[in-house]
């Protein structure tokens, strides 16, 4: 299962939640297991992994919208980085931080996180402008500061 | 290349799913537009911050053991699921015995098929005396009235249905031939039974097993029956 720290890393981030993560990766690494014919060959197997998730985190009725964590200052440089940076993705929309996390994180193309996400192509590309735009804002705010 | 154009194909640029042509193109908008190449940049810069600050991959070993376990119980499930149903079927399999009366129907049907259908030779009585000594066995006197209107008597012989002998008449039509048994009873309760194209009738002496290609034509052989008896 090597692709279980990924989907880890993803769920986190998607459903903002440590423990609920967990349970949303194990259902998706069980339910790929046992739909592992309907794989068709040929297609990305990572990406179809991906969907099996969303679908699973989407029909559990989440959105992974709960709040914000607020964080104790730190001092390391590149822990700040990480933790602002988790902190400006945290307040994206839902559907913008999986295209966002999708892309850039994960490295699917466009036409991937489509199919991931069963939205048209052109909804992915325009997601992912304002996703960028977002966090730039986000993050250009907290330089400010 | 416009700015608008640049400005919506900049996600299919920045992950390489232009295609060469449009990546020149694209390119050469950036060449000569300072206010899209740093929109660009922007975002590319913004995406590598993403991604280094992300590239820290999570302990998921807690994860794998859960899903490992839900697999192994599940495979064992299905494991003993299969293992009950085999169970099952080999103790229904060893189990099933047809009730006698049964097994003489599909004997009488059997028999009918093998000796009146694909007529193997067997060596019937033709002559009226002779099926009349035959029939006193089980004290029938008028074996035509066993038949409904419209058949005769063809031939006879005794044979044996579920070990038991069995007197087997075959009357016809013209066009088809139907095999009347008449046996010791076979069932607990009196009246008609009917199996497939078999239909039985008894009384509390014997039974007759009417077979052939109608079950409706059997039925009326087991009514015939029915009024004789």
């Amino acid at each position: 299962m090597p692709e279980a720290a990924r989907l880890l890393r993803f769920a986190r981030r998607l459903s903002r939640d440590t423990s609920s993560a967990e349970d949303l990766v194990q259902e998706t690494l069980y339910k790929a297991w046992r739909s592992f014919r309907q794989f068709e060959e040929g297609s990305s197997a990572r990406a179809w992994v991906f969907r099996i998730l969303v679908n699973t985190f989407y029909s559990q009725g989440r959105r992974g919208a709960g709040p914000v964590p607020v964080r104790e200052p730190v001092e390391n440089p590149s822990v700040l980085e990480r933790l602002e940076i988790e902190q400006a993705l945290g307040t994206l929309a839902g559907e913008h931080r999986a295209v966002m996390l999708l892309s850039v994180v994960e490295g699917f193309t466009c036409r991937e996180i489509a199919d991931i996400l069963a939205i048209p192509i052109g909804t992915v590309m325009s997601r992912i402008s304002r996703a960028r735009q977002a966090l730039r804002e986000q993050l250009r705010e907290k330089a400010i500061r | 290349m416009n700015c608008r154009e640049v400005e919506e194909k900049a996600p299919l640029y920045l992950s390489g799913e232009l295609d060469a042509s449009d990546r020149a193109s694209f390119e050469g908008h950036l060449a000569g537009c300072q206010s899209c190449a740093a929109e660009v940049a922007a975002a590319f810069a913004m995406d590598t911050r993403v991604r280094e600050a992300s590239s820290e991959l999570p302990d998921a070993s807690r994860v794998q053991s859960a899903v490992r376990r839900r697999i192994v119980e599940r495979r064992r499930r299905s494991w003993w699921q299969a293992a009950a149903v085999a169970a099952a079927l080999v103790a229904a399999f060893l189990l099933y015995k047809p009730s006698p009366a049964a097994r003489v129907l599909t004997d009488a049907a059997k028999d009918h098929a093998a000796e009146v259908t694909q007529h193997q030779p067997r060596r019937w009585r033709t002559s009226a005396q002779d099926i009349a000594a035959l029939a006193a066995r089980y004290q029938l006197t008028d074996l035509n009235a066993l038949a409904p209107e419209g058949y005769r008597l063809e031939h006879a012989k005794m044979c044996g249905l579920d070990h038991q002998p069995a007197l087997h008449l075959v009357y016809t039509n013209g066009s088809q031939e139907y095999s009347v048994y008449v046996r010791s009873r076979l069932w607990s309760d009196n009246g008609v039974h009917a199996s497939g194209s078999t239909v039985s009738y008894q009384n509390d002496r014997v039974a007759i097993i009417a077979t052939g290609n109608s079950s409706a034509e059997c039925l009326k052989f087991a009514e015939a029956a029915a009024r004789v008896l």
